[in-house]
Formats: structure tokens, C-alpha cells, sequence
């Protein structure tokens, strides 16, 4: 996830963590973590001490005002049992969800031209 | 292969779905085009699926149960011979002998994981999900920031020009030295002239420290080439 601002909307947050804004916090399956203190007045959130409250991890680029949010450190590689929403491109170049196959056993393969 | 291992497993109600993975998507198309898949076959150009599911090198693949939860986290998923009975070349240079040595050392598991997976095919046993979960391994922090550092660099490469890249791609790879995917991506685009064939060599890497024959000789060789893996 790349931002070019210290802050993110929530939409965006959930939209590239699978994290999502319910009434006791920013949750991901059973976990919630407050977000006392990361929204601002205008409901967008302070992205390093929300990736820090969720155990991401956040690499700052000042010369081209950039952050890229990384994935959870210190925990599972899977963030969770359930297949994540993952966008990827078809060969005409659109945009597929990886959860389209879903609804039968999937063997999903990974391979490079390198 | 993967089409024909599709076309056995169709009847046992499994989908298999191909990712190649390259942050230029021409780069996989002519094997897309060329394999005559029916399968869904979609291309990776964010290394997304490095992040979200583990897939730190290739071959490597994942398996999913019916309601979506991952059973089987991402492992090395060999489906072809090694290269242990391959006759290597006379007169070859001594650093690409030297990687044929190294590949021959490579223990052959092709069979073994056939059969591992068609055993779920057949009997659906596999991990719990939560097991999967663990069984996916801890990331280090350093391994996290190594993600972010590769998707940064990826982006600068598309913004502002293959050099930007360069700073990010360099730390992704001193942060997670088996984060192969990260380090062969990089490798090939400095090996790789536009429009030809990928050098699989990866030999002369200009502004990175690695090249594949030092750095896997770094790690212990072969062995350790993929994530421990168990099916």
C-alpha cells in the first residue's frame, strides 16, 4: 500500500489490509484495536500509529514524499485462515480479485519468467 | 504441465489458477500464450502475493479449500523432474558450470509432492486452517520492511524511472536475503535486455550486491534455495 500522505481514509485502509472500522475499533477477524487517537477531524487516519497499533510495518520515502505500508511483522505470514482479497491482472490487463475462484478447492500456483 | 494437472483435477472439483509473477506483465504473457491453459491465469505485477501469502520464490503454490480458507500455506511446489540425471554441457564457463553443479545437488521431490497432492485431491485431508496458519511461519520485522521496501522501489520504478528503484530494491534485499522473488526480479531486469528471453543466469547484476550462484551458495546451497517444506 503506497500513500502519498501521512494519513490514509479508512475506506483505503480496509480496501489494502482487509482491516475494517466497526464501533470498537479497526478490526481483522476476533482482533480490534482502538483508533482513539489516530482519526483526525476530517475522519482520515495517522498511518504510522495505525500500522503501528496493528503490528504493520510503515518505510517512509522523503525525497519523493511516499510511504509504503508492509505487512504485519512478528506474526504468521497469513494474516489469516481465510484467502485474502488480492488484485491481479488477467492477460487483457484487468483487475481480478482472486477470491473470484472461489466456491471450489483451488490449487493456486506461483511461477516467473526469471 | 499445470494444464494437464488442471485437466486430472477438475474432476475432484479443484480450480487450479496460475500467478506469474513479474512487475512487467509482457513478461509472462508469451507463456501465458503459449501454454494453452483453460485454467485462470493472471499476472502479479506488485509482487502482492510475495506479501500476502508467502510466495518468497518459484515454483511455489498454495491450496484452498471450497470455503476459501487456505489449507495448505505457500510451499515449494515442484511438478517436473530435477536436474540431478540432466547431462551438463562440456566446455560451459566455470561460474555457469558451477550453477548446473549446484542445481544437480537439488534433491529430486517432484514425485513426492505429485502425490501429496493428489492425496488431497482424492481424500481432502489437509491442515486446519489455523494450523495452515502457523504452519505459514513467523515474518521478522526486517522481513515485513523488506515487502514495503520492494513495493516502494516498484513504484518509484514506475514514476520516476528504473533507477529510482535501485536504493529500495537494494535494502528489500539486505533486510530478506531468501526473499528470492524480490532478489531475482530485480536481477532480471538488469540481465534482461528488453524483449529477449529472461537470462537465467542472473550472473551480472550491476547496482545490486547479489548474483543467484553466490547467494545461494550463501545460504548453505541448494537445500535451502526454498522454504522448509512439509506436505
Amino acid at each position: 500500500m503506497i500513500t502519498t500522505t501521512p494519513t490514509v481514509a479508512p475506506t483505503e485502509w480496509e480496501a489494502a489490509t482487509g482491516w475494517h472500522l466497526e464501533t470498537q475499533g479497526m478490526c481483522l477477524g476476533d482482533r480490534c484495536v482502538p483508533v482513539a487517537g489516530v482519526t483526525a477531524s476530517d475522519g482520515s487516519l495517522d498511518l504510522e500509529e495505525l500500522a503501528k497499533r496493528t503490528g504493520r510495518v510503515v518505510v517512509h520515502d522523503e525525497l519523493h514524499g511516499l510511504w509504503a505500508v508492509g505487512p504485519e511483522a512478528n506474526a504468521p505470514v497469513l494474516a489469516s485462515t481465510e484467502l485474502p482479497r488480492l488484485l491481479l491482472e488477467d492477460r487483457a490487463g484487468n483487475q481480478v480479485d482472486l477470491r473470484t475462484f472461489l466456491g471450489k478447492r483451488m490449487v493456486i500456483h506461483a511461477w516467473a519468467p526469471w | 504441465m499445470w494444464q494437464g494437472l488442471n485437466a486430472e483435477l477438475e474432476q475432484y472439483g479443484i480450480t487450479v489458477v496460475t500467478i506469474g509473477i513479474d512487475v512487467d506483465p509482457t513478461n509472462c504473457h508469451p507463456y501465458m500464450d503459449k501454454s494453452g491453459a483453460t485454467h485462470p491465469q493472471l499476472v502479479d505485477t506488485a509482487h502482492a502475493t510475495v506479501g500476502a501469502l508467502g510466495f518468497t520464490n518459484v515454483p511455489m503454490s498454495m491450496w484452498v479449500d471450497a470455503d476459501g480458507r487456505i489449507v495448505q500455506p505457500a510451499h515449494y511446489s515442484p511438478v517436473t523432474p530435477g536436474w540431478g540425471d540432466r547431462t551438463i554441457p562440456e566446455g560451459l564457463p566455470p561460474r555457469i558450470l558451477g550453477r548446473f553443479e549446484v542445481l544437480q545437488k537439488a534433491t529430486d521431490r517432484h514425485q513426492e509432492y505429485l502425490s501429496a497432492l493428489r492425496r488431497w485431491a482424492t481424500d481432502g485431508v489437509a491442515l486446519d486452517p489455523e494450523a495452515a496458519r502457523t504452519a505459514s511461519g513467523l515474518r521478522s520485522e526486517d522481513e515485513a520492511m523488506a515487502v514495503a521496501c520492494f513495493e516502494l522501489g516498484n513504484h518509484l520504478r514506475h514514476t520516476v524511472g528504473p533507477e529510482a528503484a535501485v536504493p529500495w530494491w537494494r535494502q528489500a534485499h539486505r533486510l530478506d536475503p531468501n526473499n528470492w522473488a524480490a532478489k531475482r526480479q530485480a536481477w532480471s531486469l538488469v540481465t534482461t535486455a528488453e524483449g529477449e528471453a529472461p537470462d537465467l543466469m542472473q550472473e551480472d547484476t550491476g547496482p545490486y550486491d547479489g548474483n543467484w550462484l553466490d547467494d545461494v551458495l550463501a545460504v548453505g546451497g541448494i537445500a535451502n534455495y526454498y522454504p522448509p517444506t512439509t506436505w
